[in-house]
C-alpha cells in the first residue's frame, strides 16, 4: 500500500530528509484548510470541494514522485502546467477570480515550502508562476490578494468535516512517512554498521595479512640466511676438499715417483747382480777358449810352423771374437756395479765406449759414430754406475731419434776442472712445445710400453748428484744436441 | 838356461788348471791344485814354490780365504788372483793390505801375467 503511494521510498538508493517530510506535513496541513475554506467561500459546492481536495493531495504526491527524479527542470514544469491548466478550466467553468485568488496562494505557499524543502530553483519557478497569475488577476481588475485576505466569517459544518478528511488523511500519510523513513533509516544505519563491520573486518584482515606477510618475509629471510651459511660453508668444504685433492694428487704423483724409482733401482741392483754373475760364468769358457786357443797356437808355431800361415786368420778370429765377448762382459760388469760410493774413480771415455757396446745393436750398420774426445783421459770422481746410466740413457735417445740412418757425434772436453760431454744426433728432433717437459717424470713420445718416460729424469735427478748441468737443444727434423757438464773435481792423467 | 820358478795354480776347473799348465809350462814349472785345501797341502810338501795364483769363486774356500791362510803359514810367497768377476771389494782390500800382490781377470792374456810375475820378482826382493 506505501509502496504504490510512495514507490520512491522503498528504493534504498534515495534519502529522505527530515525537513522533507515536516514541510510536506505542513503543507498538507494548509492546503486541505484553504481548500476546504476557499472551496465552501466561492460557492459552496461539495463537487467543486471534492475536486480541490484531490487536485491538492494528487498534485503534491506528484510533485514528490517526480522530484526524487532529480527534481529535473521539465518535471517541474510539468506541474507548473497542469496546476495553471487547473486554475484555467476553473476560471472559464465558474468565471469567477476568485478561485484565481486561490490558485494563487496555494502557489504562493507551495513555491515556499518547495524552497525552503526540496530545491530553490522550484521554488523560484513556482514564485515566478504565482506573479504571471497575480498579474492576469490584475488585467481582469480584481484583487486576488485582497479577496484572499477577507476572509468571509463563520464557516460552515461542511468545512470542518472537510478539515477533518484533511486532518486525517495528513495522519495517516505521516505515519506512513514516519513507518518507511525508520524502515529506510534504519536498513540504511544497517547497512552502515555491516558496512563498517566488514571495514573494520578488511582492515582487521588487512593488518592479520601484513603481520603474516612481514612474519613469512622474515621466515624467508632466515631461512635465506640459514641457507647462505650452508651454501658459504658447503664452498668452504669444497675449497677444502679440491686442497685436499690437489695435495692428494701431490702425494700419488710424488708416491709413483718415488714407486719408479724404487723400480727402476731395484731393476737396475736385480740387472747389477745378474750380469756379476753372467760375467763370471762367461768368463770362465771365455778363458777355455781363449787358453785353448793360445795352447793350439804355441803348438802350431813349435810342431807345424808350415802351417801356422794358413790357421793363422782362424786364430786371429777366435782371438777377436773373445775379445769383444770379453768387452761385452766388462761393460755388463761396470754398468751392474751399482754402489751409492760417489769417490769413484770414472774414466768418462772408458764409460762412453762402454755404452756403445752396450747399445751396439741400435746403432748397427745404420748409424755412424763420430767421436771427438779430449786428448787426455777425463775422469770424474763420482759413482761409476750412475755416469754409466747418464751416458747410456743420452746416447739410447740418440740412437732412437735417428729413424734409418745418421750420425752420432759424442765430443768430450776439459776446461777449468769442468767436463764437457756434447752428444749430438741427426735425429727428429723435439719439438719446441714439449722442450722444457722432457725432463718431467713420466713425460715420454714413445709409444706405450717402448718408453717409460723416466730416463732423462732419472738423468736430471744424477747430474744434480755431480752438482753438474744439462742442457738440451733441438730443432725438429734436424736432430738434437745434449750438453752434460760435470765437474770432476780431480782430473788424473 | 834360467832355472824357472816354481809356481802353484789352484782352480776348481779342470779345464782351467789343464789350459794354464800347457800355457805356462815353457816359463815356470807348475803345479796345480783342484781346491785350496789341496794347494794349502801342496805347500806344504814343496817349500820351494814361490809363486801361488789362486782362482776367486770355488767352493768351501775361496781365492782370498785360501791365501789368507797359506799366508799366514809361509811368508815370503807371491800371491796372484786369477778371477772370472771383474775386481770386488775383497779384492781391492786384499789388494790395499798387500794380501796379493796383483789380479787378473780371466780370460787372461798370457803376456800380462808374465810381465807382471818378473815385474814384481825383480823390485821386491823374496
Amino acid at each position: 500500500m506505501f509502496e504504490l503511494l510512495y514507490p520512491s521510498f522503498s528504493d534504498k538508493n534515495i534519502q529522505i530528509k527530515h525537513n522533507t517530510l515536516i514541510s510536506y506535513a505542513i503543507y498538507l496541513l494548509i492546503q486541505s484548510f484553504f481548500t476546504g475554506y476557499t472551496t465552501y467561500n466561492i460557492n459552496g459546492s461539495n463537487s467543486f470541494f471534492v475536486i480541490t481536495l484531490v487536485l491538492s493531495i494528487c498534485i503534491p504526491l506528484l510533485i514528490i514522485k517526480y522530484a526524487r527524479k532529480q527534481y529535473s527542470f521539465f518535471s517541474n514544469l510539468f506541474i507548473v502546467i497542469i496546476w495553471l491548466t487547473a486554475a484555467i478550466i476553473l476560471l472559464i467553468v465558474k468565471g469567477d477570480n476568485s478561485v484565481l485568488a486561490f490558485v494563487l496562494a496555494d502557489f504562493f505557499v507551495i513555491s515556499a515550502l518547495a524552497a525552503l524543502a526540496i530545491r530553490w530553483h522550484i521554488g523560484i519557478m513556482y514564485g515566478l508562476a504565482s506573479i504571471i497569475v497575480a498579474l492576469i488577476d490584475l488585467i481582469f481588475e480584481r484583487n486576488a490578494i485582497l479577496n484572499f485576505i477577507y476572509l468571509p466569517p463563520i464557516p460552515p459544518i461542511m468545512y470542518f468535516i472537510g478539515l477533518g478528511i484533511m486532518m486525517g488523511t495528513m495522519l495517516v500519510l505521516s505515519i506512513t512517512y514516519a513507518i518507511s523513513f525508520e524502515r529506510i533509516y534504519s536498513a540504511y544505519q544497517l547497512e552502515l554498521s555491516s558496512r563498517k563491520e566488514i571495514e573494520d573486518l578488511l582492515i582487521k584482515q588487512n593488518i592479520e595479512l601484513d603481520e603474516k606477510v612481514k612474519e613469512r618475509t622474515s621466515e624467508v629471510n632466515t631461512r635465506r640466511k640459514e641457507l647462505k651459511a650452508i651454501y658459504e660453508e658447503l664452498l668452504a668444504s669444497n675449497e677444502d676438499l679440491m686442497n685436499q685433492k690437489e695435495e692428494l694428487k701431490l702425494t700419488i704423483q710424488s708416491l709413483q715417483q718415488t714407486k719408479q724409482q724404487l723400480v727402476h733401482s731395484e731393476k737396475m741392483a736385480s740387472l747389477g747382480i745378474l750380469t756379476a754373475g753372467i760375467a763370471h760364468e762367461i768368463n770362465n769358457p771365455l778363458n777355455f777358449i781363449n787358453g785353448g786357443i793360445c795352447n793350439i797356437e804355441s803348438y802350431i808355431n813349435d810342431s807345424i810352423p808350415e802351417h801356422s800361415k794358413e790357421i793363422f786368420p782362424f786364430i786371429e778370429a777366435v782371438n777377436s771374437g773373445v775379445n769383444r765377448a770379453v768387452n761385452i762382459v766388462k761393460s755388463l760388469n761396470r754398468f751392474g756395479h751399482q754402489t751409492e760410493s760417489m769417490n769413484e774413480s770414472c774414466d768418462l771415455h772408458l764409460i762412453i765406449e762402454d755404452c756403445l757396446i752396450m747399445i751396439g745393436c741400435e746403432i748397427k750398420d745404420r748409424i755412424q759414430i763420430q767421436k771427438n774426445y779430449n786428448k787426455s783421459p777425463i775422469i770424474i770422481l763420482g759413482n761409476e754406475g750412475k755416469l754409466n746410466q747418464i751416458i747410456l740413457n743420452i746416447l739410447t735417445n740418440a740412437a732412437q731419434a735417428i729413424y734409418e740412418e745418421g750420425v752420432i757425434r759424442i765430443a768430450t772436453s776439459l776446461s777449468n776442472d769442468i767436463a764437457v760431454i756434447t752428444v749430438n744426433d741427426s735425429g727428429r728432433g723435439i719439438n719446441e712445445g714439449i722442450i722444457n717437459n722432457v725432463f718431467d717424470p713420466f713425460f715420454t713420445t714413445k709409444e706405450t710400453g717402448k718408453g717409460t718416460g723416466l730416463g732423462l729424469y732419472i738423468c736430471y735427478q744424477i747430474i744434480q748428484e755431480f752438482k753438474g748441468k744439462i742442457e738440451i737443444e733441438s730443432k725438429e727434423e734436424k736432430g738434437t744436441t745434449v750438453t752434460i757438464s760435470l765437474p770432476i773435481i780431480k782430473s788424473l792423467i | 838356461m834360467k832355472l824357472k820358478k816354481n809356481l802353484l795354480y789352484v782352480d776348481d776347473e779342470q779345464i782351467n788348471l789343464m789350459l794354464f799348465q800347457q800355457a805356462f809350462k815353457d816359463e815356470y814349472d807348475i803345479t796345480t791344485a783342484i781346491s785350496g785345501n789341496e794347494g794349502l797341502d801342496i805347500l806344504r810338501l814343496h817349500p820351494e814354490i814361490e809363486i801361488v795364483i789362486s782362482d776367486m769363486k770355488m767352493p768351501k774356500m775361496n781365492g782370498i780365504e785360501f791365501i789368507t791362510l797359506a799366508k799366514s803359514e809361509f811368508k815370503v810367497k807371491l800371491f796372484i788372483i786369477l778371477t772370472g768377476f771383474d775386481i770386488t771389494n775383497e779384492i781391492e782390500t786384499a789388494l790395499k793390505s798387500k794380501l796379493i800382490c796383483e789380479y787378473f781377470s780371466k780370460p787372461f792374456k798370457k803376456k800380462d801375467i808374465v810381465t807382471a810375475i818378473n815385474q814384481i820378482l825383480n823390485t821386491e826382493s823374496f
